[in-house]
């Protein structure tokens, strides 16, 4: 299986992150992979509509919308898909009867868009201080023609591609927590896909953890600590 | 005995204040505040109570656990957010000095609680003294239970049970 | 060795929801007498484990309190935290007042010092109110009061006049630490009068709005300055003022 990857290009575009951006939201994230990115802001634990109120956990609600456009059928399946991700992860419980809601506003699409939104969400989430089981790290794989397998692709790959699969898992057993598919592929491929990806979500979860540590880094509070752990990794 | 008593009885209601006084507005709010303490006290220990404990090994982890929601306990927070500066609003002034004061006094008698011996300590001492002081009187006054050995029995009835049942098997 | 029998890790370090940041030590002998292990904010049980559940640093005190010190805007009802409010509604027994939180609270009209049923403060839809949160759990409405356990108010009650913003949790924190700067600076500088409240919102009192502003610019900017930037800070906004 090393061999699969290693011929595979497993290589993620360049990430980026800048957390609290945005002033009114409760937590707020611009996350992009390479040219792909979203602005994603988060409310909660927030007042809930009547008729959306559940009485022992929180209504986790997410909203897309498309750069132009009002958000049609594919969106709303977006929106589902990232909507269970993220209820998985987030500690419902804790705040019943209230809104968790989420608003992904698309800012530039060149492929693994649901990837994106998902990664962005989690970091948005972290940003708000949402009670939350683990972190998500989601991954776009696509089979191309040749049947070689890249991930992150963009939009160009995508269009290219026999099969897109998507793929999101959780940061502490590494387990699955999203796997959707479109095109056709072998039992074998999915497989070696999941592999691959496994790889690449725990280059995210790295990444999470810099850049968090980037932004608490800002306090003076945590100076001391950070300077510290600094010279540490400089032995 | 009956003279005990009376007595008893007089320095009992030398303590307690005439009715007249206790009707006024401002022994009533004392009053009050203590009733209503005793009641949240009372109410606390009731929610303890009704809480459903196993009696395994997990339902005694969970007792020594305990969830402290608040930051102003964690990070010892000053405990009033009202401050005034340069004699803006001198009440508010005092009033922060003397809450920050008695925080601090709260504190510090917590600090000494730990630095004194507690009751229980004290007892658990008692209890060892009780012990080593058997051990000395044992051997020699076995014949004759004299008072300082009287005292004792009536601490510890178990010990001198086992002792008086040893006896007999060891003959 | 610590007298719980909970072994901590990544103490004043960065932890993420999900990092097990202590487990259970394994030891045949029973220690005789144990202290209470105490978890703030951020940090639940899961079977053995404690796990953080928020992302922020781990800190301790006393090494039998464990908390997570992290930076968010939504506020969380606190049983017994003292929040500044602001009038909403009025009610047959209460006000409603917005706390910041997903619910408002109930404020009843006699949880004033003194109140009685012919003489209570009166107030309009609108008006701020210093607190204590007397019931505040998730599953029921939070409700305020305005005086302290032995009812009296202790500096709680409705806020005149003055100028009130909002900022982050963190803030708050910073600013109610003993020993926070910001205020302290202020207060050799102007005389004015400040309501934290522990929702993340502040109320500033002063004799010309344009002190009040100073202060608010003041105490928004310095929540990521070190002491002597803080002091710089309002020397400059000072020195600007009188000019």
């Amino acid at each position: 299986m090393a061999a699969a990857s290693s011929q595979n290009s497993v290589n993620l575009r360049s990430l980026s992150c800048e957390l609290g951006l945005l002033n009114k939201t409760d937590g707020s994230a611009l996350f992009s992979h390479g040219n792909t990115s979203m602005m994603v802001g988060v409310y909660g634990p927030a007042e809930v509509r009547l008729n959306k109120e559940i009485v022992d956990k929180a209504t986790v609600e997410v909203v897309f919308r498309p750069k132009t456009g009002i958000p049609g059928c594919a969106e709303k399946a977006m929106e589902r898909l990232i909507r269970n991700t993220c209820d998985s992860t987030i500690l419902t419980t804790m705040h019943p009867r209230s809104a968790m809601t989420i608003v992904l506003q698309e800012v530039c699409n060149d492929g693994s868009l649901v990837s994106c939104c998902i990664n962005g969400a989690c970091m948005a989430m972290l940003n708000a201080g949402f009670p939350m089981k683990y972190l998500v790290a989601a991954i776009t794989a696509a089979i191309l023609s040749d049947g070689t397998i890249c991930t992150d692709p963009t939009a160009k790959q995508e269009e290219e591609a026999t099969a897109i699969l998507t793929f999101s898992f959780e940061s502490v057993n590494k387990e699955v927590v999203l796997s959707s598919s479109k095109g056709m592929f072998t039992v074998e491929q999915y497989e070696t896909c999941l592999l691959v990806s496994c790889d690449c979500a725990q280059k995210i979860f790295n990444f999470y953890k810099t850049s968090i540590t980037r932004v608490l880094s800002k306090d003076v509070k945590f100076m001391d600590l950070n300077i510290a752990k600094k010279s540490k990794e400089v032995e | 005995m009956v003279k005990i008593y009376k007595m008893a009885a007089e320095s009992k209601e030398r303590k307690s204040l005439s009715k007249n006084l206790l009707k006024m507005k401002f022994m009533q709010r004392t009053e009050e505040a203590k009733l209503r303490q005793q009641l949240e006290d009372e109410e606390k220990r009731e929610i303890d109570e009704a809480h459903w404990v196993l009696d395994n090994v997990e339902g005694a982890r969970e007792d020594m656990i305990e969830y402290e929601t608040s930051y102003v306990v964690c990070e010892d927070l000053v405990p009033t957010g009202r401050m005034s500066f340069k004699k803006f609003n001198p009440a508010v002034e005092k009033l922060f000095k003397e809450l920050t004061a008695q925080k601090e006094l709260a504190e510090c008698e917590v600090r000494e609680m730990e630095d004194t011996v507690s009751d229980e300590q004290m007892a658990e001492r008692y209890d060892s003294l009780i012990d080593t002081v058997d051990k000395k009187f044992g051997g020699k006054r076995k014949r004759h239970n004299n008072e300082v050995t009287l005292d004792f029995d009536r601490a510890r009835p178990f010990k001198k049970h086992k002792a008086q049942f040893k006896k007999p098997k060891e003959d | 060795m610590a007298d719980h029998s909970y072994d901590f890790h990544f103490v004043n370090e960065v932890v993420l929801p999900g990092d097990i940041v202590a487990e259970k030590v394994k030891t045949k002998q029973i220690v005789v007498k144990k202290i209470k292990l105490k978890l703030g904010p951020g940090l639940r049980m899961d079977k053995d484990n404690i796990i953080a559940y928020k992302c922020g640093v781990l800190r301790e005190k006393d090494s039998t309190m464990f908390w997570i010190d992290n930076d968010q805007k939504r506020y969380i009802p606190v049983k017994n935290d003292k929040v500044v409010g602001i009038v909403t509604n009025r009610g047959g027994e209460s006000y409603q007042v917005d706390i910041g939180s997903s619910m408002a609270s109930a404020l009843p009209f006699l949880a004033f010092e003194g109140a009685t049923k012919k003489n209570k403060p009166q107030l309009k839809i609108g008006d701020l109110v210093y607190g204590r949160l007397s019931v505040a759990n998730k599953d029921m409405e939070a409700e305020l009061v305005c005086t302290d356990t032995n009812g009296k108010a202790n500096g709680m009650g409705p806020l005149k006049d003055g100028f009130l913003f909002t900022h982050s949790l963190g803030l708050t924190r910073k600013l109610l630490n003993p020993d926070g700067a910001v205020l302290k600076v202020l207060g050799k500088v102007f005389s004015f009068e400040s309501t934290v409240g522990l929702n993340g919102r502040t109320w500033v009192n002063s004799n010309s709005s344009d002190h009040t502003i100073l202060i608010v610019n003041a105490i928004e900017q310095s929540e990521y300055m070190t002491l002597s930037q803080i002091k710089q800070n309002v020397h400059r906004l000072a020195e600007g003022m009188r000019e």
